[in-house]
């Protein structure tokens, strides 16, 4: 496919929503609404309406006097057939088909995509969807979410973007992301992917400059070589990090092997994943976890050496538990450094790996210690426990400093409270240092970031 | 040596879906891989049977072949380290017996004689067609170990070397070729190319769906394929 055809779903100069509405229960009201950020041309379309929030409501998509380049319809499925007609005639040739009761609803489902697919090849419409929130743009405001913003919050513009088979988590984890002040670049939920599927996706966003990594969600996919190909190819260029649920839906037909039985559904996903070069997430928390270090930390992790530095022994114990678990080893200092911190600290404060700097750490021991530290290792786990008295929310700006003076990753440690420590962790999102609520998410998050980087310093 | 295509065409045109062990084999050894030297003996011939035991030399095996019967260990078809010409003719008629009883319907038509062969670390190397990601190759530990640590993974083909070490690294197989305490390193090389032969056989023959080399043992030079099953579409 030409990369150019999913361009145009993302950047329509002009959007035709089909079922717009003021009717508050219906999806073609929430999608109006939405579209009200959009910085191209909206054009209404419902025969009952002359006028919809002071915009001109058209008939049909026949009667807007303008060329469409992307058509939504928020129809009940069996009004939709006859729209293909309309918009073939429109000379429409992307469609975003939000409306459910297709193929995931049974045999009268299933021929009526038939029919609308047939529909679409011959007047050359590409698809997303049918059953599908279809897309989110926030460089232009585009949205076709059916899901109001007083209730889900819209991430604020970043790097990241978000490829979701489930549209229930395509929308979580927007909002979830949005909640700590994470930017997306771009959503797409494409449903029953009548065309438009995973591979199509990825290779739109491996070119797409405002991506700068992707979080996958999968059941399954449309064309296992496809997406192999497209995944290699996007992970080559950019982190990917993957979560495949439904691992264990095993396969109805009984097969005479080790190998078939073996294989299971998971099997030979996990095999793609893993020669994809894609890092694989195993669930929600993860997903979140690891799409906050792809979405804020642009330095690649290239060795396996993990500092701790921490103002409290038990949570750096758990995290150096953590570290063993994904693989990564704890150096000591070597002599040079060990000699350098002995003399910038006083005595009691602990200067082996972990770096203990105990409940009398100040501020800029921290920035000391990762200032003077990290050029012996690979990356830095840091825990703050901000109840000391010599720790403040300046702290923050220390350790993003030293992380980005060293340019490699930091990834911090702070029990999410209210007020003061959740100013303090906006701070540090702010600054491009992810911040976790647990030793093991953190250092979790940092091997899965390694992982999401670690083909494109390969190749 | 047959071609791999005649030994499919004639299972096919036998209604089977399932090659016998010996064809399997000698599908298998056309494209190099190893296995313990066997010969396939009519079952009535008693006396064939034990000349050929002489020629292949004991410890031997010794496994009933039968259209019937697909499991050979649970219908009672296989007899392993036969250590002479008086244990042989004696495992004969027991197994006959043991078959009449477990698999009543199995007509026993040939039985095949193969080198035992010594122990080593028992691997599973298998081919799959899948309808989504197509050929597919899987590797683990194999014999008793295949169901109780399910150690195998999968590659989809084709892949690099550097993927097939990827794949091999990611099991415990992996870890125990590397060598292990006081076990040497075993030949990583001997199941690489046994992994790329399963996957020359999937591309050359569309007609094969499915394929087990299990166990596959490993030494600190070669690998041979005490078993192979061969699944066709």
């Amino acid at each position: 496919m030409m990369t150019s055809d999913l361009h145009s779903f993302f950047y329509p100069r002009t959007v035709a929503l089909i079922g717009a509405t003021d009717k508050p229960t219906k999806p073609g009201r929430a999608i109006l609404e939405n579209l009200s950020t959009f910085t191209g041309r909206v054009y209404p379309v419902n025969p009952r309406y002359q006028e919809l929030f002071g915009r001109p409501c058209y008939s049909s998509v026949r009667e807007i006097p303008d060329t469409i380049d992307l058509a939504i319809i928020a129809l009940p499925a069996r009004f939709v057939e006859k729209e293909m007609d309309a918009l073939g005639e429109k000379g429409v040739h992307r469609l975003i088909l939000i409306s459910a009761g297709f193929s995931e609803a049974g045999e009268e489902g299933v021929a009526m995509q038939r029919r609308i697919s047939e529909a679409a090849r011959r007047y050359g419409i590409r698809v997303i969807g049918p059953n599908a929130l279809g897309v989110f743009n926030s460089n232009n405001g585009l949205d076709s979410f059916f899901v109001s913003r007083e209730r889900v919050s819209r991430p604020e513009a970043g790097r990241l973007s978000i490829i979701s088979q489930s549209g229930a988590i395509a929308v979580i984890l927007m909002e979830a992301l949005a909640r700590d002040g994470i930017g997306i670049a771009k959503v797409i939920n494409y449903g029953n992917r009548l065309d438009v599927d995973d591979a199509d996706a990825l290779d739109y966003f491996a070119q797409d400059p405002e991506t700068g990594a992707v979080a996958v969600y999968i059941e399954s996919v449309a064309n296992g070589q496809k997406f192999l190909r497209a995944a290699r190819d996007f992970a080559s260029k950019k982190p990917l990090v993957l979560w495949k649920a439904g691992k264990h839906v095993t396969g109805a037909v009984a097969v005479a092997s080790h190998t078939a039985t073996l294989a299971g559904n998971y099997g030979l996903y996990r095999a793609a994943i893993r020669q994809s070069g894609a890092a694989e997430v195993s669930g929600f928390d993860h997903m979140i976890d690891a799409a906050k270090a792809v979405a804020l930390m642009d330095y690649p992790c290239i060795g396996e050496r993990l500092l701790i530095v921490t103002n409290g022994g038990g949570m750096a114990v758990a995290a150096a538990d953590q570290a063993g678990y994904e693989g990564f080893s704890m150096p000591q200092a070597p002599a040079p450094l060990h000699e350098k911190l002995r003399h910038s600290f006083p005595s009691f404060y602990v200067t082996t790996n972990p770096i203990d700097i105990t409940g009398s750490g100040r501020n800029e021991d921290y920035y000391t210690a990762l200032k003077e530290a990290l050029p012996y290792y690979d990356a830095a786990v840091v825990i703050l426990l901000m109840g000391t008295t010599t720790v403040t929310d300046a702290v923050t700006g220390m350790v993003a400093d030293a992380c980005h003076e060293a340019k490699k990753p930091v990834v911090c440690c702070m029990l999410q409270g209210l007020g003061y420590t959740r100013d303090a962790m906006t701070l540090l999102l702010k600054r491009g240092i992810p911040v976790y609520p647990s030793p093991e998410r953190a250092v979790r998050a940092l091997a899965t970031l390694k992982k999401a980087m670690c083909k494109k310093i390969r190749e | 040596m047959k071609d791999p295509a005649d030994i499919i065409q004639i299972a096919v045109s036998e209604g089977r879906k399932a090659l016998h062990e010996h064809e399997a084999k000698e599908l298998v050894r056309s494209v190099g891989i190893i296995v313990p030297r066997y010969a396939l003996v009519g079952a009535q011939d008693r006396e064939a049977i034990l000349a050929t035991a002489e020629t292949i030399g004991y410890p031997v095996t010794l496994k009933a072949v039968s259209p019937q019967i697909l499991h050979k260990t649970e219908a009672g078809a296989v007899m392993l380290n036969i250590a002479n010409s008086t244990a042989l003719a004696a495992t004969i008629p027991a197994m006959l017996n043991m078959i009449s009883t477990r698999a009543p319907d199995a007509k026993v038509l040939s039985f095949l004689i193969e080198k035992m062969m010594p122990q080593g670390l028992e691997l599973l190397i298998g081919g799959l067609r899948d309808a989504q990601f197509g050929p597919s190759v899987s590797f683990g530990l194999g014999g008793v170990w295949v169901e109780a640590l399910k150690d195998a993974v999968f590659g989809i083909l084709p892949m690099t070397r550097t993927e097939l070490l990827d794949m091999m690294d990611e099991t415990r197989a992996g870890m125990f070729l590397k060598g292990f305490r006081n076990s040497p390193p075993l030949d990583q090389e001997a199941v690489l190319a046994a992994i790329n032969a399963v996957s020359k056989l999937l591309y050359d023959n569309p007609a094969i769906r499915e394929l087990d080399l299990n166990p596959v043992r490993v030494y600190a030079r070669g690998a041979v394929a005490l078993d192979a099953r061969v699944v066709l579409e």
